[in-house]
């Protein structure tokens, strides 16, 4: 009897574990792919039929990618952006996030998400003419001004769910006990929606991390981002595939750092039957 | 906590400190009782700060006739331009249907998947961190260099893709190199790329469910199949429906992949209205009507916003 | 980018300017002619615009690639600080765009592609002319040498009006490449008319090995190289009187040919080829013949890059019944209208396409719009490249023909005939293509021309 349940356990692990990896095959491969390419020399880059595992291997690309531009200033460019838009949309977008839930205001939520659903190219022209009257082109400022687009709007639609789950008993005991509204916030809303929170944060901070559009027209030379780093690659007659993938595997590496970092605030902030014990 | 009910005798020694408290509690009422604007107040003004000169712009520009120029000035004609777009562009036209199919192969390809690999992780197990952190890979990656790699892939002759085909004993496939199936295609990129942000809203969505009402189904002799379809699939609509509501907006809007890989070809099978308002814009310098088609698209996203906004909850909003 | 315009002081030229010539008219006026003041400047001067600070807008192109590295001894030879800013082409000028018509004055110089842009940022009013400055002998360095540029380079960087808007930096021809190993073991050389070409190409292609022919097949990609065939049968883009002119009898014939080719022996995939994946199969060695712009050679001779290295032969392109003709495509180096520094910009501007630096982009291999420069004798001492591609690209620049129709919408034009003929590849008739194009390029040439 207590073999044959293990033995189904052991089916049900091995099955899991065969869906997980069937799951993640096209993702790991593509970025296999891609790791490979930036370590081939060109020829081999794009040779039929293409190698998977034996190959030779070149540092060149990494090479012309550090020594070819300002890698580290447009890592440095991307981080301070991306990390600072996210917290300005955290300050700002949690308690309007709340506030929402709590108050039903729909017409606010409307209104961020407006911004989102402006095409980007309409930001472009009179960002430039409004950017630069302010004298702020080529300023980290207006960088995060205007990434704040894409990552405050979903910011808040995603917490609005996670604070509409908050029980209201909850709330009402806190409101009875003396604490203001912010303090309901802070104390007792907060913790508990820590999920959303660290899920929102990455997304905003990815989607500030890649945006390309804004940061080609609103950078200078002293404030490019990575993903111009990348777009450098092609030129006219000649797409340097080794550099290329070298540059977008740079690229894709700092936030998978940071992702794994957070991860484990997911894992110790779940205790939601807990809390409510 | 309101009233001067602190204030006892000996008043007058700390009278200044008692003042203080009290501005500080009346402040703190007045926070209080403000709290419904004074929360969101930071977001909205920031928000409408940077998009109200946007919005100008575009709409007075979408009533012009200008060709992007330091010589000659916006000419007014009025609703001209909305007029040409939505009687006189057929390829206007075709954009917009062929964007609409787009954006709906993309979501339900996401949605399924995404859902499923949220339920499937959604567990102790060994790596876990590991795998759900290289699971949302594919959406960090710049677009445009995947974009690029996938065009290599997807080469007739010298592509991986058809080589596993052939390897497969499968016939090649013409990706993006036909016009019946490079839309297909472009679309197996986005779903690989985004499928990801639905996973990750899902997961912590999944994180916060309530134990109870598994409990009580347990109780009740509920299978895990009934106990998905009617507790967990509920509970998760919100959540799923943002996720999918932020994807439809971004899929309506594409660019990057379609830029970089087909161009809108090949023969205008991909072209999306997004492709057509940049090249209406950059490549021809029609401001005016590129503003006109801005705010076409504007209405398309809201409108497909609005929708999807009510199917989130049966009751509330 | 944000210090630009607030570190230069833009009336001090004028002012300057006005104070030498001012005395210079006093003093003539008070001495006659011959007396020398020291007013006057006496001729070029390098330094004139020392500790002025340009900011240029650049593309990324082998040709800039090579500027770029020599761009630190115009700043010791000028005393000027020069700041610039590389992008690929279309986002070059979305950026451009964006801040011209929001009316910086950033960008003193700029890398522009006449091929796409000539008309429509003179249209624009971007570009400032530079006829005045070339005829200033205080501004062009009496070794400038404005004759020395090829006609081809001359009339491309010209407008109707005569005002010139670039000088010529990059001018881009296009001939044909083939496998000299494939076509040795054949027993054929290369064709010399389109005839002979189809038949060749007939003759190699062995798939799925060896394929005959790849050509652009990507919408307004195939443009350029379109009228390699186009021009050939004597077809052409717009009548005398400027209406289109596409589905001529030449025409039709022209959009015939070059969609059969490709339908039937280029490698599958070809309607969506740019020119990555057309140079990649060449230089992968799956195709025996391309036809492109000059400048993918280099890559053909790279053995980081390529498997065909020392077996491409160069040749001019094939003649036809209508004529024999290389579609050239100029990019060049202008001024811009806003700058608040023209005559600084000129200077760079024509430093960077002097005669020396001809030379050395032609050592780097990078192909340029002058005459001398290709009899440079360290050129003959060590070519980059190999003899029949210089003698090829020499000889195709001599048959120069502008490749796209010198209209404002040049884009659309390409987007109009790219379409038509990712349609023909398809199988569409070559008519019906041609006349569908025809009435849509008419409509565009009514609505946006004069």
């Amino acid at each position: 009897m207590v073999s044959g349940r293990r033995r189904r356990t052991g089916l049900r692990t091995a099955g899991f574990y065969g869906l997980a990896a069937l799951f993640m095959l096209p993702t790991v491969f593509v970025f296999y792919w891609m790791i490979t390419l930036s370590v081939k020399p060109q020829v081999e880059a794009t040779a039929h039929p293409p190698s998977f595992f034996r190959f030779s291997v070149t540092a060149a690309g990494y090479r012309e990618v550090f020594t070819k531009y300002p890698f580290l200033l447009y890592t440095w460019n991307s981080l301070v952006v991306a990390a600072g838009c996210t917290a300005l949309g955290l300050a700002v977008g949690l308690p309007a996030a709340y506030s929402i839930a709590r108050w039903r205001q729909r017409r606010l939520a409307l209104t961020v998400l407006v911004a989102r659903i402006i095409p980007g190219i309409s930001y472009l022209i009179p960002w430039y003419i409004f950017f630069r009257h302010l004298r702020l082109v080529d300023t980290h400022a207006a960088l995060i001004l205007t990434h704040l687009i894409v990552g405050l709007p979903i910011i808040i639609w995603v917490m609005i769910g996670f604070f509409e789950d908050v029980p209201p008993d909850l709330e009402d005991a806190a409101l009875i006990d003396g604490c203001a509204y912010f303090g309901v916030f802070w104390r007792v809303a907060l913790p508990l929606v820590r999920p959303g929170v660290v899920a929102t944060a990455i997304l905003s901070f990815v989607f500030s991390w890649n945006n390309f559009l804004f940061s080609v027209i609103l950078a200078g030379r002293q404030t490019r981002t990575l993903p111009i780093a990348v777009f450098n690659m092609i030129s006219y007659e000649e797409i340097n595939w080794g550099t290329l993938a070298a540059a977008a595997t740079m690229i894709t590496l700092p936030v998978l750092v940071l992702a794994l970092i957070v991860q484990r605030h997911i894992v110790t902030g779940l205790t939601f039957g807990a809390v409510k014990q | 906590m309101t009233g001067p009910a602190e204030t006892t005798s000996g008043a007058r020694a700390a009278a200044p400190a008692v003042a203080r408290a009290r501005a500080s509690r009346r402040l703190g009422n007045w926070g209080h009782r403000n709290a419904r604007w004074l929360f969101p107040a930071p977001a909205v003004l920031l928000v409408a700060a940077i998009i109200v000169y946007p919005i100008v712009y575009t709409v007075w520009m979408s009533l012009q006739d200008w060709f992007a120029s330091s010589l000659t000035a916006p000419r007014f004609i009025g609703v001209a331009n909305y007029q040409k777009i939505l009687v006189g562009d057929p390829r206007f036209r075709e954009a917009v249907i062929r964007t609409l199919y787009f954006t709906g192969l993309v979501i339900a390809g996401e949605t399924v998947l995404g859902v499923a690999m949220a339920l499937l992780f959604n567990r102790e197990f060994w790596g876990r961190g590991l795998l759900r952190t290289l699971a949302i890979l594919p959406m960090v990656a710049t677009p445009v260099a995947i974009g690029l790699v996938f065009v290599m892939m997807y080469h007739p002759t010298l592509g991986v893709a058809n080589y596993m085909l052939t390897v497969l004993h499968l016939p090649p496939f013409k990706w993006t190199y036909s016009s019946g199936t490079a839309l297909y295609a472009l679309a197996v990129v986005d779903i690989w790329q985004w499928t990801p942000l639905i996973m990750l809203i899902a997961l912590a969505g999944l994180a916060s469910l309530p134990q109870e009402p598994y409990e009580a189904a347990h109780i009740d002799g509920a299978t895990a199949l009934q106990a998905f379809w009617h507790i967990t699939l509920p509970l998760l609509r919100p959540a799923i429906v943002v996720a999918i509501l932020f994807r439809a907006i971004d899929a309506i809007k594409t660019f990057d992949i379609i830029f970089i890989m087909t161009q809108g070809g090949p023969a205008n099978s991909t072209e999306t209205i997004n492709i057509l308002l940049f090249n209406q814009a950059f490549s021809y310098f029609n401001m005016g009507y590129a503003s006109s088609m801005a705010v076409a698209l504007f209405a398309v996203v809201m409108g497909a916003s609005l929708v999807l906004i009510k199917l989130r909850r049966t009751a509330a909003w | 980018m944000s210090n630009r315009e607030t570190t230069l002081t833009p009336r001090a030229p004028s002012r300057r300017t006005l104070l030498r010539l001012g005395g210079a008219a006093l003093a003539t006026a008070a001495t006659g002619p011959f007396v020398f003041t020291p007013a006057r400047a006496q001729g070029f001067n390098w330094k004139r615009f020392q500790g002025k600070e340009l900011f240029l807008m650049l593309t990324k192109h082998p040709w800039v690639d090579v500027l770029e590295k020599n761009i630190p001894e115009f700043e010791s030879l000028s005393g000027m600080k020069v700041k610039w800013e590389t992008l690929p082409e279309i986002q070059a000028r979305q950026k451009m765009t964006v801040e011209m018509t929001g009316g910086s004055t950033g960008i003193d110089a700029f890398f522009t592609s006449l091929h796409v842009e000539k008309k429509r940022f003179w249209k624009a009013g971007w570009y400032h002319p530079l006829n005045k400055f070339l005829e200033d002998p205080t501004l062009t360095s009496p070794d400038f040498d404005w004759k020395d540029f090829t006609d081809g380079a001359r009339a491309g960087t010209t407008q109707a009006d005569g005002s010139i808007s670039a000088l010529a930096a990059f001018v881009d021809a296009n001939v044909l490449f083939y496998r000299k190993d494939v076509f040795a073991q054949k027993g054929l050389t290369p064709p010399k008319t389109l005839a002979e070409l189809e038949q060749t190409i007939a003759k190699v292609h062995a798939p799925p090995g060896m394929y005959g022919i790849v050509l652009r097949g990507l919408k307004n990609a195939n443009a350029t190289q379109y009228p390699s065939v186009l021009f050939q049968m004597g077809g052409t883009y717009l009548t005398p009187d400027g209406k289109a002119a596409l589905d001529t009898k030449e025409g039709i014939a022209a959009m015939d040919y070059y969609t059969r080719i490709l339908r039937q022996y280029a490698p599958p995939g070809v309607v969506n080829f740019n020119w990555y994946e057309a140079s990649a199969a060449f230089f992968q060695g799956q195709v025996a013949i391309y036809m492109d712009g000059v400048n993918f050679a280099s890559q053909f001779e790279d053995p980081q890059k390529s498997k065909v290295v020392g077996k491409v032969g160069y040749a001019m392109l094939p003649s036809g019944p209508g004529g024999h003709f290389s579609p050239i495509y100029i990019t060049g180096m202008a001024v811009s209208s806003a700058s608040r520094n023209k005559e600084a910009a000129y200077m760079f501007a024509h430093w960077a396409t002097n005669k020396q630096n001809a030379v050395r982009e032609l050592l780097a291999g990078v192909g340029v719009g002058r005459t001398a420069a290709w009899d440079n004798p360290e050129l003959k001492a060590k070519p980059k490249m190999p003899a029949d591609w210089y003698q090829a690209y020499q000889a195709s620049l001599k048959i120069g023909r502008q490749g796209l129709p010198e209209i404002v919408a040049v884009t659309e034009y390409r987007d109009i005939i790219g379409v038509a003929i990712q349609k023909a590849i398809e199988g569409a008739p070559a008519a019906q293509v041609c006349a569908q194009a025809q009435k849509e390029f008419q409509e565009l040439l009514v609505r946006t021309e004069g």
